[in-house]
């Protein structure tokens, strides 16, 4: 009969950036059992409607997650729109599709290297970061800022790119398509890679539908779901395929996020070269009221924003719900977890692409 | 069965040119459109307080009584909703950062006080309403940051407390008949 | 900016952040502009590390950690918060769950505002901590107290090492 102990697992350790809690229950080398424990990065940021206004309301939702932060900005958005009925310039929602899609861009390459920082390989991590520094700049030099953007606002974007910088966005992304299939052949090919990946964290497609699990997570186990195909943007007249796999462990996680950043690039190039020139935003009068729900596809899968207001017409909101897409696969992560190895726990938790602030809120 | 896929990457990282910027030793060249700190004209601020009303983390204080508008750079989010929303135009986004110290900078800046000249410019005037014209329909009442004008439909009155006004125009902008004027 | 002649390594922890200036500060790390350079290494071990960044507020629950991650590491040390929300809580601070910022549970050394922090920044402002922290080791050669600022050194002063050049070093870079 073998002793299990219970080893401590974050909120502070080298591996992830991310202060999640879990106390891993070991029987010689073996998880038996994880159990999670979160609330370190919980700010009560839904209780804020009360004191901001719903036009500032956007700066705060647009702060629940550094990285997800555009799709952020653009759901709350969208959902006070659609409650007040608000129809938006046609060049707006292209801008705001193309700004969405590099955010998924850049949320991949981030992936792909703290997934290889994850096992070790320190080099094909400095070298994806470099490469998604060019994203950067290209958001830097629309918007104004690297990391947070602050660029939706009820009724439309704040600033406006023009013809001729959108053709030199076209071209940096040819460049970046490059040097990113340099850097994907290794993560799809390279053996001491997928011996790090293959088998690991296996989760089949009955799994995953009773766990609910949303965004690549499910597409890598051969469920068929991407909001793209349904919500809002322009993804109808752009022509889009969700990247599906079907193998179920990390290594097929891999892929469909791969497949999605080549799958962007295109669809940003597509959007570059029909975008129509109108305005980009349309006067807003009057106070919030009504009620709307919609979902969106970010980076990290399905997230759903609700908007309500009061009966009468006021400057407050009374309700915000966000509900995010990391939210849902943390029950599919604890139960890749049990029957794994302990070297094999960071690919795990890294493999849902975890966004504790996003949980959190 | 492919071994050291990465070696392309590592030959060509030995011979291109390398892609660190050398920062504190070659400075940095900003994008136009930058977020950095915000900066102030102060001949042109009239006190107004828009700014600080529309700040989402309150982190400007105007002081009417003091003359003074003071930023806390260890509050500011670079989101430009001041900006935005400042009726005389007299604040704009800088592309540097506020420098990194070891204590909380607090930057104040004295604003000058406006000389009262008969028939003067547009900061020191009185707001007017043209009565002929005035539908009484109150709109530049609900939209007056400082709760100075009064309007009764019924009885077709329109006052204002000077005193409160703080002439930021926004009156004049929301009005549809265009009868109010800061002269 | 003057090289510093002990390389400082940094332990970084995200308390409460949106997870913006993590990645910048990860930012720093990578090759665009690599404070490898410097000898700078993110370890995850508290016990090896001189300078604490910490990013984002301080709630009910994390309040024990970042204590805890503070009081491990040994003297002399110094913390460096990243990010308005480090600084003053931002825009979190009339959130219930949010205590302030960083300087609410542990003494802050260096204050870098941004909302994300630029890796610029970053940057000029471990550079400021560096200057700091080659004071407090200054102070503890000569027997004194780092975390304090009498003059006075006590009776029997510990034997000290010649080793200060390196204090005009770093203080140049101020």
């Amino acid at each position: 009969m073998s002793k299990r102990t219970i080893i401590p697992f974050g909120p502070q350790h080298p591996v992830l950036p991310e202060p999640v809690h879990l106390d891993l229950v070991i029987e010689d080398e073996k998880v038996v059992e994880a159990i999670p424990s979160i609330g370190f990065i919980h700010r009560g940021l839904e209780k804020l409607v009360e004191k901001k206004e719903y036009t500032e309301m956007v700066y705060v939702i647009e702060r629940i997650c550094g990285i997800c932060s555009f799709g952020h900005g653009w759901g709350c958005v969208s959902a006070i729109e659609g409650a007040m009925d608000i129809e938006v310039p046609a060049r707006a929602d292209y801008l705001r599709t193309i700004w969405h899609e590099l955010s998924r861009v850049h949320s991949h390459l981030l992936w792909l290297g703290l997934l290889a920082d994850g096992f070790g390989f320190e080099s094909l991590f400095n070298h994806t970061w470099r490469v998604r520094e060019a994203v950067l700049d290209i958001f830097e030099e629309t918007t104004g800022g690297r990391v947070i953007f602050s660029v939706c606002k009820v009724g439309g974007v704040r600033k406006d790119i023009d013809n001729a910088t959108l053709k030199g966005i076209s071209e940096k992304l040819d460049e970046i398509r490059k040097e990113t299939a340099e850097l994907t052949d290794v993560f799809i090919e390279d053996t001491s890679v997928k011996n790090r990946l293959c088998g690991v964290g296996y989760l089949s497609k009955e799994d995953a539908t009773d766990l609910c699990t949303v965004g690549p997570m499910a597409r890598a186990s051969g469920i068929v779901q991407d909001i793209r195909l349904t919500g809002n943007g322009v993804y109808d007249d752009l022509g889009f395929e969700p990247c599906i796999e079907t193998a179920g462990d990390c290594w097929a996680r891999c892929k469909v996020r791969i497949d999605e950043i080549y799958a962007s690039i295109d669809l940003i190039q597509r959007a570059i070269e029909k975008i129509p020139d109108s305005e980009i935003a349309v006067p807003v009068k009057g106070n919030f009221h009504g009620e709307f729900a919609l979902r969106m596809e970010q980076p990290r899968g399905e997230a759903f924003y609700y908007a309500k207001g009061f009966d009468e017409p006021t400057k407050y909101m009374e309700r915000m719900r966000v509900r995010t897409p990391t939210n849902m696969n943390i029950p599919a992560m604890v139960k890749t977890l049990q029957g794994c190895d302990l070297a094999d726990v960071p690919m795990n938790i890294l493999t849902i692409d975890p966004c504790i602030s996003c949980t959190e809120r | 069965m492919s071994v050291f896929k990465i070696g392309k990457v590592v030959m060509g990282s030995l011979f291109k040119k390398p892609a660190t910027l050398m920062y504190p030793v070659v400075p940095r060249e900003w994008q136009e459109r930058t977020r950095g700190h915000i900066d102030i004209n102060e001949p042109d601020c009239i006190l107004c307080g828009m700014c600080m009303r529309k700040c989402p983390t309150n982190a400007i204080t105007v002081d009417r009584d003091a003359h003074t508008w003071v930023i806390q750079r260890m509050k500011c989010i670079q989101c430009g909703c001041c900006t935005d929303n400042c009726p005389k135009k007299c604040l704009t986004m800088a592309q540097t950062y506020t420098a990194p110290s070891v204590t909380k900078v607090i930057d104040t800046f004295e604003i000058p006080q406006k000389e009262k000249a008969a028939g003067g410019g547009a900061a020191d005037g009185k707001l007017q309403n043209n009565q002929d014209e005035c539908i009484y329909c109150g709109i530049c009442a609900k939209n007056c940051p400082q709760e100075a004008i009064e309007v009764n439909r019924d009885e077709k009155s329109w006052k204002l407390d000077e005193d409160k006004c703080v002439k930021c125009g926004l009156c004049t902008e929301k009005c549809p008949k265009k009868c109010l004027e800061i002269k | 900016m003057s090289y510093v002649a002990k390389s400082p390594w940094i332990i970084h922890y995200d308390g409460s952040s949106c997870n913006g200036c993590d990645i910048e500060v990860l930012a720093c790390l990578t090759p665009m502009y690599d404070v490898e350079r410097f000898g700078i290494i993110n370890t995850g071990n508290p016990k090896h590390a001189d300078v604490f960044m910490i990013t984002g507020a301080v709630n009910e629950r994390n309040k024990a950690v970042i204590k805890q991650i503070y009081d491990q590491m040994p003297e002399p040390k110094v913390v460096v918060a990243i990010g308005i929300c480090a600084c003053s809580g931002g825009i979190w601070e009339e959130c219930y769950n949010v205590l302030g910022g960083i300087d609410k549970v542990i003494p802050v050394d260096c204050y870098i505002p941004g909302c994300a922090a630029r890796p610029e920044a970053i940057i000029d402002g471990v550079v400021a901590g560096l200057g700091v922290l080659a004071g407090k080791r200054e102070r503890m050669e000569k027997g004194l107290d780092p975390e304090g600022t009498d003059e006075a050194a006590p009776e029997a002063a510990v034997g000290a090492p010649a080793g200060t050049e390196t204090a005009e070093a770093e203080k140049e870079a101020e």
